[in-house]
């Protein structure tokens, strides 16, 4: 009785001990993936099957082995030849999985965690998160890390038992019997047996109950008779019958394998297809084969070249050129690049001529610093600015609002012949102030870098309006000249542009253009130039003004302007200006798709009086222009005028008056609106004399069908 | 000619008309999409070379270690990507360097075939 209460309690410490050794953590040392919990989500590529039944993957305490498969992309090798995902046994992955359409695929941030969950994300480069742990995926696996399982590994309770003892035996495994041929002639047949290699046993039977089957030490071929353990009473080997042979691997320890099969049908002969079909097939076969592939080939001198598809670019695979050790050009080893020129690069100063603007220009030097441009490479910073100089008034830090007693003027600029001559010295010498309307309209002008960096000025004018030039040589000239050059007819947007391959070109040091020496050669194109002309000094304060027309004709132009100093070592500088002239604006009626100028309109424009509130004529006359004005044959208005808000109003006989909504003038420049007008009888131009004739002629007609039939009626009830 | 037959004939010729009309407009309209896929291909290849050039310039130029081996994957991922013969090559040749001349000629090389496969405006 004792005995068998000690028995018994024997009994329970060996249930209490091994059956969860056993059962509850049978595979976690190696895992397959959860039949339910199996799907991962990648932002680029969609679901992810980490447990489709063919990619077999398997997770073990060092690495995973198996494909995901992902439906858009095919396959993802958890284990290639260069790389793998490798487990550090405690569930923190690492390495890389590969899939031949999407790259490599980083594990190092997926973590299994101790209820063998996947958490966290894989990414590449083509694939994008891959995320594990999203609210509608999940992957899980029966495998835990090292730390969450119970003592069975470090010996505590597994009563000495090692951790291979749990694991299942490796694939792969497969049966082939006769060389997996169709037929056989004999029940007798060899069995080709492939397992991994921690397959120490196998069992094979003809039944896929293994009933009678045995463990034998695994073998790789077998003589194996498929009528053993059948009925004697059964026929065996029967005539077209197919057979099947089962098999198990087993490791060392007893774990099993799936159960694996191979089939062959017995015949006791072997139909062979006469010797004239098998000749007659081999013949007709490739013969229709090889005429339908020829066909593209024939084809192929006649298809003209830009048709013909471009051969892809052929690339091994990524295992096999990138290796583990680096190649000796990325071991660090080397100076790839001179550092200085990299530093040049970064630290290089802002362009020589873009210093000397910032010094002449004081709110530009501000704007660079507050915005923190003082290095070449920081000018990526203000590349899609749009940069506007301060006209002369402006940058003198003259007030450009006139007060008057008891009232404020219109803005304007100040004639350079009124300015003191502490002012003058105060000038910004080598920089072109560009002025009009008897010089109380400065123009501002925008800052743009050319396609070799340098700093470009710009203004926009209109055709034919007067310019006044101010240049201030720093020492003393023989002469100042100026062209005008066309450049193109193309108006182009006005933007503070840097060019990408300026930059860049600097970065390989193949045109290191931040670093180039002055270029004092100067060079006008004799051909381009429509105009040439002479700054003068007349006063002799060493300010050079110089007034010219504005081309008539819009497009681009470049006004140069060359100092020829008296110092022969200083020899000659050009300021280059681009002159953008704008078309006047024309007033207009619309004639379907046609527009017909309209002669004789008047435009005026009114500019908005801050003391009162209320808008007015505009004072033309003090900036020698007319206000209003009335159009020629050709239709056209300008005008230039001052920095506020501004409207215009236009009348023309025959025609509705047109009032335009205000605007803004931020700079000195030109207002050209083309403006179109409504005619007072606009409804004579919807229906025509034609169009009311015919109508006229359906509406009598109507009416003549209308009496005949009353008519007709009258003598239908008369003869009644 | 009966009336129908002149009915059947303004009906072949409304329908010839109709052709001749789509058609010009379909021509017309592939045209047009023809330009704006080379526009969207030649966008997405600048794009594609600016990564690699960004990306070889911070990890490799940069550097002063050896370049790591996930490094070196995301290099070779993106130098694919561009999928352009010059770009895979000049970068090959770089990779090939046996000497330190030769290293640093192939970045010149490198770096310049990449900004004359972007293409600007």
């Amino acid at each position: 009785m004792r005995l068998n209460s000690i028995s018994k309690f024997t009994l329970f410490l060996l249930v209490i001990f091994l059956i969860p050794t056993f059962f509850v953590f049978a595979s976690d040392t190696d895992g397959t993936i959860d039949n339910t919990n199996k799907y991962a989500w990648g932002s680029k590529i969609g679901w992810v099957n980490f447990g489709n039944s063919n990619g077999n993957i398997h997770i073990t305490d060092s690495q995973l082995t198996g494909y995901a498969w992902s439906s858009n992309y095919g396959w993802i090798n958890l284990n290639p030849s260069q790389s793998g995902v490798r487990n550090n046994n405690n569930g923190n992955l690492s390495g890389n999985a590969w899939a031949q359409n999407l790259g490599w695929i980083d594990f190092s941030n997926v973590i299994i965690n101790s209820s063998g969950q996947f958490t966290g994300y894989a990414s590449g480069t083509v694939s994008g998160v891959i995320n594990f742990d999203c609210s509608n995926c999940a992957v899980s696996t029966d495998w835990r890390p090292l730390s969450a399982r119970p003592s069975a590994d470090t010996g505590a309770g597994g009563a000495g038992v090692v951790s291979s003892a749990y694991k299942y035996p490796a694939p792969p495994f497969s049966i082939l019997v006769n060389n997996d041929d169709e037929y056989s002639v004999s029940n007798k047949v060899n069995l080709k047996l492939f397992a991994g290699v921690d397959v120490e046993k196998i069992a094979i039977s003809n039944y896929l109950d293994f009933r009678g089957a045995i463990q034998e030490p695994y073998v790789l071929n077998k003589e194996w008779d498929l009528c053993t353990g059948r009925p004697i009473q059964t026929e065996c080997p029967n005539e077209k019958t197919t057979y099947s042979v089962y098999v198990k691997f087993y490791t060392r320890w007893g774990r099993e394998s799936e159960v694996f099969s191979d089939k062959i049908i017995f015949t006791k002969e072997i139909v062979k297809k006469p010797i004239i079909q098998q000749i007659t097939e081999k013949i007709t076969k490739p013969i229709t084969k090889k005429v339908y592939e020829k066909i593209p080939e024939i084809l192929k001198p006649f298809i003209p070249e830009f048709l013909k598809p471009k051969p892809p670019v052929v690339l091994k695979p990524i295992e096999e050129v990138v290796f583990k050790i680096a190649p000796i050009a990325m071991r660090g080893r080397w100076t790839l690049v001179d550092p200085k020129a990299l530093e040049r690069l970064v630290f290089a100063p802002l362009p020589r001529e873009l210093r000397a603007l910032t010094q002449k220009v004081p709110s530009l030097y501000k704007t660079f610093s507050e915005v923190g441009v003082t290095r070449f490479s920081e000018l990526e910073k203000i590349k899609t600015a749009k940069l506007i100089l301060p006209g002369l008034t402006q940058n003198l830090g003259l007030p450009t609002v006139r007060v008057e007693a008891g009232k404020i003027a219109i803005p304007e600029g100040i004639p350079v012949a009124k300015l003191s001559q502490d002012l003058k010295n105060k000038i910004p010498t080598e920089y072109i102030f560009v002025k009009t309307g008897g010089e109380l309209i400065d123009f501002n002008t925008v800052l743009t870098l050319n396609e070799k960096g340098k700093p470009q000025q710009k203004i926009v004018t209109i055709v034919g309006k007067p310019l006044q030039l101010v240049v201030k040589p720093d020492q003393p000239v023989k002469s100042v000249k100026g062209y005008v050059i066309f450049k193109s007819r193309k108006l182009e947007p006005v933007s503070f542009r840097i060019p990408f391959k300026a930059l860049n070109n600097s970065a390989l040091f193949a045109n290191p253009i931040f670093i180039g020496p002055f270029d004092k050669s100067v060079e006008v194109e004799e051909k381009l130039v429509l105009m040439e002309f002479e700054y003068t000094d007349p006063d002799g304060d060493g300010i050079y003004t110089a007034e010219i027309p504005a081309p008539l004709v819009e497009g681009e132009y470049e006004i140069i302007t060359v100092m020829d100093y008296e110092d022969p070592s200083l020899g000659m500088k050009e300021i280059k200006l681009i002159t953008v002239v704008d078309p006047e604006g024309y007033i207009y009626e619309k004639d379907g798709n046609k527009e017909t100028r309209i002669p004789g309109a008047i435009a005026y424009i009114y500019w908005l009086n801050q003391e009162t509130k209320q808008y007015e004529l505009w004072n033309a006359s003090n900036y020698q222009q007319e206000n209003p004005q009335t159009t020629d044959v050709r239709g056209v208005y300008s005008f230039i005028v001052p920095e506020g808000f501004y409207y215009l109003k236009v009348e023309a006989p025959g025609y509705m008056s047109y009032d335009g909504k205000p605007f803004e003038v931020k700079e000195g420049s030109g207002v050209h609106i083309n403006i179109e007008m409504k005619t007072k009888y606009w409804f004579v131009k919807v229906v025509d004399w034609k169009s009311l004739l015919l109508i006229v002629i359906i509406m009598m007609l109507l009416y003549n069908f209308y009496r005949d039939r009353v008519r007709e009626r009258k003598l239908i009830n008369d003869k009644k | 000619m009966t009336r129908q037959e002149v009915l059947i004939v303004i009906f072949i010729l409304i329908l010839i008309v109709g052709n001749i009309f789509f058609g010009g407009q379909y021509f017309s309209i592939s045209n047009k999409m023809t330009a704006i896929k080379r526009s969207a291909e030649i966008q997405k290849t600048n794009e594609k070379a600016l990564n690699f050039g960004k990306l070889f310039i911070d990890t490799v130029l940069r550097s002063e270690n050896e370049i790591g081996f996930e490094t070196r994957l995301r290099l070779e991922n993106a130098v694919r990507e561009t999928g352009n013969k010059e770009i895979l090559s000049a970068w090959q040749k770089f990779i090939d360097s046996k000497t330190e001349v030769e290293a640093q000629k192939s970045v010149k090389d490198l770096l310049e075939v990449l900004i004359d496969n972007i293409q600007v405006d």
